[in-house]
């Protein structure tokens, strides 16, 4: 089985180097880029990513209308959203344009983890109906979280 | 057939107001004050889109959530709340709702956000009768094609079963080879019986 690709979109470099480095040695194939332009190019260039994880707090475009032109580019990759500066506007805002999570900074990278492979079973081709779809998300809310 | 609605509110208030104004707005609404009256009417009809008030008198309102997408996963949900909290958000995102209401809320926003609601419920419906009928197609053509494939192997084994007993076709070619060696072998015979006089 290949292995998942990840597609993280962070303007904090010690964040790209932490999950990048994390990611990798669970062999997940991991590709970062520091803001929304680089991250469109690459899924225009080359939309073969299983998760897109991206902050909202960015230079240039935010991470939410991100989410708008990835929805054009590849309509089916789960997206997860972080930040450190959660509102419930963003969360809002966040659920009506369908992510998969909305993560908060400072995460716990083991649950992030899980986070990804759970999106990418959602978005897996062999998923099959909407029932199988729906139970990776009911499976997957049912766990115990904190951020 | 009218879109139908359930809505989830231990305020009477809320359930009368919605229940009228929604019924008004062309839908079939059901009302329910509490966690295990909404699951049993879940588990009794299928609704298009269902109301959640997150603090309803029993239990966690997500419980419940996800108890009625369990019964019902094309249902949209609406849950609603007073006290809206990132954390409620969330949570809203991880149970795949389709909107999170705040209260007080407008009733013409309300109508415009259970109309979509509606709609999605629909498409999910139809998304997933059509994956269905598509992964019965794919059986039914995977049986084909192994039927193809053993009457395939059938017709080869046949044909090498011909081809097998074709052999005399090769015999006629080779029936003077044959013809002369059983007639040296006769000869042989004679020789070894003429050197042999007596033997009798």
């Amino acid at each position: 089985m290949e292995n998942t690709r990840v597609l993280i979109v962070d303007d904090e470099l010690l964040i790209r180097d932490l999950l990048y480095d994390f990611f990798t040695s669970r062999d997940l194939d991991v590709t970062t880029c520091n803001d929304a332009h680089d991250a469109l190019k690459m899924l225009e260039e080359a939309p073969r990513f299983d998760v897109v994880l991206t902050d909202i707090r960015m230079e240039g475009e935010d991470g939410l209308s991100l989410v708008d032109k990835i929805r054009d580019v590849c309509p089916t990759v789960p997206v997860v959203i972080m930040t450190g500066y959660p509102s419930v506007e963003t969360a809002v805002e966040a659920l009506r344009k369908r992510v998969f999570d909305y993560v908060i900074k400072p995460f716990n990278i083991n649950r992030l983890f899980n986070t990804v492979i759970a999106a990418a079973q959602e978005n897996s081709p062999d998923r099959g109906t909407n029932n199988k779809q729906h139970d990776v998300r009911t499976e997957y809310a049912s766990e115990n979280f904190s951020s | 057939m009218r879109p139908r609605i359930l809505v989830v509110d231990d305020e009477l208030f809320i359930r009368e107001l919605l229940q009228e104004f929604l019924t008004r707005s062309g839908y079939d609404v059901a009302t329910a004050a509490e966690a295990h009256e909404a699951l049993r009417k879940a588990q009794m009809n299928d609704y298009d889109a269902v109301l959640v008030d997150l603090r309803v008198s029993e239990g966690n309102g997500f419980d419940l959530v996800q108890a009625i997408r369990h019964h019902s996963p094309d249902s949209s949900i609406l849950p609603m709340t007073g006290y809206p909290s990132v954390s409620t958000a969330r949570e809203a995102i991880r149970h795949g709702a389709f909107d999170y209401v705040v209260k007080p809320f407008r009733l013409k926003e309300l109508a415009e956000t259970v109309e979509s609601a509606v709609a999605e419920c629909r498409r999910r419906y139809e998304s997933r009768q059509v994956k269905e009928r598509l992964t019965e197609l794919e059986a039914k053509i995977a049986a084909m094609s192994v039927r193809e494939s053993r009457q395939k192997l059938t017709l080869k084994r046949g044909t090498e079963e011909i081809a097998g007993s074709g052999d005399p076709v090769e015999g006629i070619d080779s029936a003077p080879d044959s013809l002369g060696r059983r007639l040296q072998r006769s000869r042989e015979a004679s020789s070894v019986e003429s050197l042999q006089p007596g033997i009798d």
